[in-house]
């Protein structure tokens, strides 16, 4: 599998304020890769740093195999962008807006603008400062993808849209990638995430903290089981097993309660020696494993 | 219209630019009116032959030519009024080409597409060139037409000079103002630099006849490259030849600065990194003193305008005390000169007491307190409604503040109040610098006149916030702006006219201007009734529109 966007040491600051610093991303060609992290991490930074509205301080980049500063012509060509703050020329009706950039890319889109603006239930005739903000990023969806790239690059896209349009958005997002365009899309949308990205990146602070497949981060999540046992049972048994990170008896030992990170194997083989009457297990939300990445929690290490 | 960067910026100007041929060609009409007027003057022939040449030439009038058709166009049209109107286009089209779209946000979405930085700058380069050649022409179809009809005399030949020249000159700053922009992002920066760039070259030009020391930075200025060897009658120079160069040269740094500039969204970068800078500093902003209520936060709004429109205007008033005495050394003159004048035309700009031309208050109260002061706390009171109060409205910050608890005539009364400081501070900084300028140049004034000529200025002044706000209140942010200015310039010349047309006269009493002036310059009069009128509108609007705001439906 070739890289659709790889990274190497990319690094922008602002003069002293970081913006990114040593970002090593590699984003496969074909898959859905969320770029996710807190407010100011960095994620609209590597992102216009790969449009390269910004020039990079230090380190280099490719998309689609093209350098990100010397051939961002040929990659702006090959790629549909969104921005996370979207401005547009607001006297124009969004219809002309969209001529004007298929224009630009030198393309009649004029089908598949009309394809989208009817799927995402979008007037093109009125002014776009006349649209609601909800109205102006599907817009902006339209632009990026009415051009049928091989890349997207979206800024947090579903931003202001409604559910129903978000999953509309997520619906469209599968069907590129199935037609095999790659999507990088940036979010602090977990369950969006969780329901459309094969892979995931975490920032916070300027760096890139994590790399994963969502299973992978599942995996991590801790949970918490509940045993009750016929007979009251040894909690020594239960807290010296791989992967428990705590452990409790209540009702006078008969029911211990553990938290357990990672796979649960050697807590069942333990438990199914004794008669067990009940048994209740209960997971982390996926959103808690990003949180404890977020706040820099002992967990993310 | 929408094929690519050049065309959509055409397109998007295409109503301005009828208004702006509009004016131009009235304006070209207007100043072609007044030139067999001017001919057939006797006091004018002595007066050019008894004036100092090097004076004259201050104002770009050669006293040989003067009375030719080509001789009166180069002093009254392309000295001075056409140079500042096409310098203000370039200016303004120079900043919205890059720095303007970088800070509206849009230029991510224009660098999203494959087209080539260098592509975009050079067509939004091509489209500048393409706008301000239209006015020009405009202006030379105009003179073409009326050559024969006012026995102008022009050549084809000089006219085609002249203003391709003129267009030549408004490119080089028009690119001037694009670099900048390139380079900084910062349309408020750009335009500012931008501007004093040409007001140096202006001054550098225009008043080296008067001191040898500016002899040679003239040369260097580009309005000395347009003027030269009077291009309306003499035709194409070596002049023509650097302005080529100058644009070019300042396309290309345009073109190549724009092509390394780290793009900014005002959201996505400035404020992260310093919100991020702010942090490790964890004190009280600075400004936290002024942030307590609306009315510091609109004084806060405005605290860098105060200096630049104060200071502008100071430094003004300076060099006309500091002028004073050499034309008082040639005081014989400079009364020719004020009685050589038709007394229409000066009556037309407010200048009813012609005699006291020739005096130290007349001058300085022509020079400022009755032409340039009135314009610069006119824009000023009118910029600060539009930004204080109409754009507050239009772009929903209004309902941030109306959000909290403070009622709303305590929001508008605030903000009001805070204009009329800032009024103050402005002649203040004025009366400061005219105080130092009467006791350095012996020029004599009465101290309480020059106390009681600021506060008409300030009244002036607020009196057309008083008009803006009211009309504000009325019909809403988006015609509110332009009514106002256009109410100021109706008035200016009722009461000008009104000077000299009996039949109108009346219409003079209605003129703020006329509340102002009077008949007797500012610097030659105490406290008038006339400042008590302008006071009643100022608050009055004030007060009108405190009352309207109370039931508003607020627009976003």
């Amino acid at each position: 599998m070739t890289a659709a966007i790889e990274t190497s040491g990319l690094t922008k600051y602002y003069g002293d304020a970081p913006g990114i610093i040593d970002l090593d991303l590699e984003v496969h060609e074909g898959e859905i890769f969320g770029f996710l992290g807190p407010n100011g991490a960095g994620k609209t930074t590597t992102i216009r740093t790969l449009m390269n509205f910004l020039f990079p301080t230090d380190g280099s980049g490719t998309v689609l195999g093209l350098d990100i500063v010397k051939q961002t012509q040929e990659i702006r060509r090959r790629t549909g962008y969104l921005p996370g703050d979207l401005a547009m020329y607001e006297a124009m009706t969004a219809r002309e807006f969209l001529i004007y950039f298929a224009n630009l890319r030198g393309i009649d889109a004029t089908t598949s603008m009309e394809e989208l603006a009817e799927r995402f239930d979008l007037d093109l005739d009125r002014k776009i400062k006349d649209y609601s903000t909800g109205n102006r990023q599907k817009v902006g969806v339209v632009n990026a993808f009415m051009h049928d790239p091989e890349l997207y690059i979206l800024d947090e896209p579903t931003a202001g849209l409604d559910p129903l349009m978000q999953q509309e958005f997520q619906e469209l997002i599968r069907e590129v990638k199935a037609a095999g365009a790659t999507v990088f899309l940036s979010s602090h949308i977990l369950p969006e995430v969780d329901k459309i990205a094969d892979r995931v990146g975490i920032v916070r602070e300027s760096r890139l903290i994590a790399v994963d497949t969502l299973e992978s981060f599942k995996a991590q999540a801790h949970q918490s089981i509940t045993l009750q046992f016929a007979e009251p049972v040894e909690l020594g048994v239960f807290s010296a097993l791989p992967n428990v990170t705590s452990a409790e008896s209540r009702n006078a030992g008969t029911v211990v309660a553990l938290t357990v990170k990672g796979d649960m194997d050697a807590v069942v083989k333990a438990a199914a020696d004794r008669h067990v009457e009940s048994v209740s297990t209960r997971a982390d939300e996926l959103e808690e494993v990003f949180l404890s990445y977020y706040s820099g929690g002992d967990d993310a290490a | 219209m929408l094929r690519s960067v050049f065309t959509k910026d055409l397109w998007d100007r295409r109503i301005a630019m009828i208004w702006w041929v509009v004016g131009m060609v009235l304006l070209t009409l207007w100043l072609a009116v007044l030139y067999p007027v001017l001919r057939d003057s006797d006091a004018m022939q002595d007066f050019l032959e008894e004036f100092p040449a090097e004076l004259l030439a201050a104002f770009g009038m050669d006293p040989d030519t003067f009375l030719t058709g080509a001789g009166y166009l180069s002093a009254q049209m392309f000295s001075f009024i056409a140079p500042i109107v096409i310098l203000a286009f370039a200016i303004v089209a120079g900043v919205a080409a890059t720095a303007g779209e970088e800070r509206r946000g849009t230029m991510d979405m224009l660098l999203s597409t494959p087209v080539t930085r260098r592509s975009i700058a050079i067509q939004k380069g091509l489209s500048l060139a393409t706008l301000t050649g239209v006015i020009v022409a405009a202006i030379a179809i105009t003179l073409l037409v009326v050559n024969p009809l006012f026995d102008l005399d022009l050549s084809v030949e000089g006219l085609t000079a002249i203003c391709i020249g003129l267009w030549l000159l408004g490119l080089t700053f028009g690119y001037v103002t694009m670099a900048i922009g390139s380079f900084t992002g910062n349309p408020t920066v750009t335009g500012g630099a931008a501007a004093g760039l040409a007001l140096l070259a202006w001054f550098v030009n225009a008043f080296a006849p008067l001191y040898d020391w500016l002899e040679w930075p003239a040369k260097l200025s580009p309005f000395n490259w347009y003027l030269h060897d009077m291009p309306l009658v003499n035709g194409f120079s070596t002049g023509h030849a650097w302005l080529v160069v100058a644009a070019l040269v300042f396309l290309a740094g345009a073109v190549a600065l724009f092509a390394r500039r780290n793009i900014a969204t005002e959201q996505a970068v400035v404020p992260e990194a310093a919100a991020r800078r702010r942090k490790t500093r964890d004190v009280a902003p600075r400004s936290a003193w002024l942030l307590r209520s609306v009315f510091g936060k609109s004084v806060w709004d405005r605290r860098r305008s105060v200096w630049v429109w104060g200071l502008g205007l100071s430094t003004m008033t300076l060099f006309t005390f500091a002028a004073w005495p050499s034309l008082a050394s040639d005081s014989q003159a400079l009364q020719s000169l004020v009685e050589s004048f038709p007394k229409e035309v000066l009556a037309l700009f407010g200048l009813t007491d012609t005699a006291a031309l020739a005096t130290p208050e007349g001058f300085v109260s022509s020079r400022t307190y009755g032409s340039v002061g009135p314009i610069v706390v006119i824009v000023f009171a009118i910029t600060a409604m539009a930004s204080l109060v109409a754009s507050e409205e239009s772009t929903g910050r209004l309902d941030m503040v109306l959000s909290t608890a403070r009622p709303r005539p305590d929001v508008l009364g605030e903000k009001a109040n805070a204009v009329f400081v800032l009024m103050g501070v402005i002649v203040a900084i004025l009366l400061a610098v005219a105080v130092l300028g009467n006791i350095q140049w012996d020029t004599g004034m009465d101290p309480w006149y020059l106390v009681t000529a600021n506060i008409g200025l300030a009244l002036l002044g607020l009196c057309f916030w008083g008009i803006a706000v009211g009309l504000w209140s009325l019909i809403g942010s988006s015609g509110s702006v332009g009514g106002t200015a256009a109410i100021a310039v109706a008035t200016y010349f009722f009461n000008g006219l009104g000077a000299s047309v009996d039949v109108i006269a009346p219409l003079r009493w209605l003129s703020p201007f006329y509340w102002y002036l009077g008949d007797t310059v500012p610097l030659s009069k105490g406290l008038t009734w006339g400042y008590v009128a302008l006071g009643v509108v100022a608050v009055g609007g004030t007060l009108f529109a405190m009352s309207r705001f109370r039931t508003r439906d607020l627009a976003v």
